[in-house]
């Protein structure tokens, strides 16, 4: 299948680039603080079961950086009124990282438009004596070795990361990161009070070496969310969709039919 | 051209190869090898140092504010300011400067400098800077918000020295319901604003703008003389032309008989500094938000960041002065002209230097070095 060309969605002012293909079921799938990484063939695989739409975050990749994202819950609200916007019913809410902590923060406020959640590899709550990889301090090789779990993947993510393109985008994008991320590192201390708010089945998708949202956080949101099935994949850091990407694809999509209305 | 005696209060019992090992002295080396008998002997020294300066006949004093590092001993320098103001009676005490966006209430730092303020008569500088990289590792504020933090802190306590109080006061990141400092500053309307940095072109610029003194810290001098050139320009674009007194240029210096035996004895000294007290990753010099992202792609294609310099290096490259005094002082009268500026932030003390061979570099610069443009400047005044 052709990738497809990236659409915009006018928001008040804002125009949010994202890409939709596919039939069936309503992925919208929110990625992580490294961006959106385009079209790849696992977006392309997934959209081979379900209508995917992936959008690019405002001020990462092409999209504008907006006067009003200075909070991780901003982000929520946008995505609120974004599926009131394309009117998107009984939609699948995956995020990853970043994406799987606005997710959950989209969550606990409205999930009339939701038929599940998926939190993948998400980060948003804090773990007492957990301690997570420090993505702004580490330097590029220990960094990349904090995020993916095999040696191919890591030399593969480090050679990647050398492209001039790429690294001009990744300092785009570690600002508008840093911002949500940063202060308290990638968490919300109010997002526990409210988990008890998700009322829609909720897969919690998880690599079981990831340093940078551990599993600890998986335990976390499993005691906090009502309805959740936790799946571990061995072997995993913290992007299952290129360390394991046909166990990634078969539980997410396995889930999503399970769930469709 | 006046003389500022600047001390950064290094750990200078650090175990250099420690910091080697660890890759940098700030943030991640860990406190375990700070020993409080040998830092109460150095804070003690430093102080001593500074108040040996006013006997010696510099101008002023200059503290700064750096958090969790072997670099600098001043994570609060209002506190060292306090003792000084004391004991000092009549140079000039200024903190080069309070990292505004570090606090969570600005109002802290105006009641602090009016205080040094009152308790100096009037002889207080008031620094204000964003803080390095470093700084919002340590201390947990987001780096993103730098920028906003900075201006609206420095519109608060700027406020808050020249509007009477009670009022209100409601920014993006900081929101006051009374602004009413006690004490109100000494000087009137408020003392004067230096404003240190490591050459970004919007602190240049905005510091023209306002009339701000500023102040280059370590660089190769050709490129001081770009950013004054820089703050001139600014300045006069803005309708407010500016004298090189609003210049100021941060180095080191250190003399001795001959330049063979200036450099042999500074050299340890300089390369602690550069190699190992200030060397950090650019992962924490400059965290994303910091800078904005053309600035930091000027800085990765530059690849100064992180480079070794010996004590050669930054002689030859005018970042600091060392040598015989007729050799600093015809080095110093040739910067001058080169970059234009009136001031000079001096250190005597710098890296692992031992406090009886401070007090001698500092005893010799008053000597050699002050009298000489002292006297070119009082000449220079008469002539005008």
């Amino acid at each position: 299948m052709p990738t497809p060309e990236t659409q915009h969605l006018d928001m008040r002012g804002f125009r949010l680039p994202y890409r939709r293909a596919g039939a069936g079921p309503t992925v919208l799938f929110l990625h992580g603080a490294g961006g959106s990484s385009g079209w790849t063939p696992w977006h392309d695989a997934l959209s081979q079961h379900v209508d995917l739409i992936a959008p690019e975050h405002p001020g990462w990749d092409s999209a504008e950086t907006p006067d009003w994202l200075d909070h991780t819950t901003d982000l929520a609200f946008f995505y609120l009124d974004v599926m009131e916007a394309l009117d998107l019913r009984n939609v699948h809410l995956v995020g990853h990282s970043l994406g799987g902590w606005t997710a959950a923060e989209v969550a606990i406020r409205n999930t009339s438009r939701l038929a599940s959640l998926t939190l993948l590899c998400a980060v948003g709550l804090h773990v007492d004596g957990m301690l997570a990889a420090d993505g702004f301090l580490l330097q590029p090789e220990e960094r990349v070795k904090s995020l993916v779990h095999a040696k191919q993947h890591q030399e593969m993510m480090l050679q990647r990361a050398m492209d001039p393109d790429l690294l001009d985008l990744n300092l785009k994008n570690s600002q508008i990161a840093a911002k949500l991320l940063w202060q308290p590192r990638n968490y919300n201390p109010q997002l526990r009070k409210w988990l008890h708010r998700v009322d829609v089945p909720t897969l919690l998708l998880w690599g079981a070496n990831d340093q940078v949202a551990p599993p600890a956080i998986a335990d976390a949101y499993e005691q906090l969310i009502p309805n959740t099935k936790k799946v571990v994949l061995d072997e995993c850091g913290h992007i299952p969709p290129m360390e394991q990407t046909q166990a990634f694809l078969q539980t997410l999509t396995g889930f999503v039919k399970e769930n469709a209305a | 051209m006046k003389f500022f005696n600047f001390h950064l209060m290094p750990y200078a019992a650090a175990d250099l190869d420690a910091i080697e090992k660890n890759g940098s002295a700030w943030v991640t080396f860990s406190n375990s090898h700070y020993d409080p008998e040998k830092g109460a002997e150095l804070y003690h020294n430093y102080l001593d140092e500074l108040e040996y300066a006013e006997e010696l006949g510099f101008d002023g004093v200059c503290l700064n504010e750096h958090h969790q590092t072997a670099y600098g001993m001043m994570p609060v320098p209002g506190l060292l300011a306090g003792a000084l103001a004391r004991s000092l009676k009549k140079i000039k005490l200024a903190v080069l400067g309070r990292a505004l966006p570090l606090v969570s209430n600005p109002l802290t730092i105006a009641e602090e400098y009016a205080m040094l303020d009152n308790l100096t008569r009037g002889r207080f500088i008031a620094g204000f800077v964003r803080g390095i990289g470093a700084e919002y590792h340590a201390m947990g504020v987001n780096p993103g918000f730098s920028h906003e933090r900075f201006h609206e802190a420095h519109d608060l306590i700027m406020q808050a020295w020249t509007r009477p109080g009670p009022f209100e006061f409601v920014g993006k990141h900081y929101h006051m319901r009374y602004v009413n400092p006690w004490p109100r500053p000494y000087q009137d309307p408020h003392p004067p604003i230096w404003v240190p940095s490591q050459g970004s072109a919007d602190t240049i610029k905005w510091a023209a703008k306002m009339g701000y003194t500023y102040c280059q810290t370590l660089s190769p001098i050709a490129v001081v003389a770009g950013f004054f050139q820089m703050y001139r320009d600014a300045a006069e674009a803005a309708g407010k032309p500016a004298t090189n007194d609003q210049l100021a240029w941060s180095n080191s210096i250190y003399i001795a008989e001959t330049d063979e035996k200036a450099l042999r004895e500074a050299k340890p000294h300089l390369e602690a500094l550069s190699n190992r007290f200030l060397k950090m990753p650019i992962e924490m010099l400059l965290p994303p938000g910091y800078t904005s992202v053309e600035s930091m792609k000027r800085i990765r294609a530059a690849k100064v960041v992180g480079k070794v310099q010996t004590a050669e290096d930054l002689v030859n490259s005018g970042v600091v002065l060392v040598g015989s005094p007729n050799t600093v002082r015809e080095k110093l009268e040739e910067y001058q002209e080169l970059a234009g500026f009136n001031t000079s932030l001096t250190k005597t003390q710098f890296g692992t230097m031992p406090s009886s061979q401070a007090r001698t570099n500092a005893a010799a610069i008053a000597e050699e070095i002050l009298p000489y443009f002292r006297a070119k400047a009082s000449t220079k005044a008469a002539a005008e």
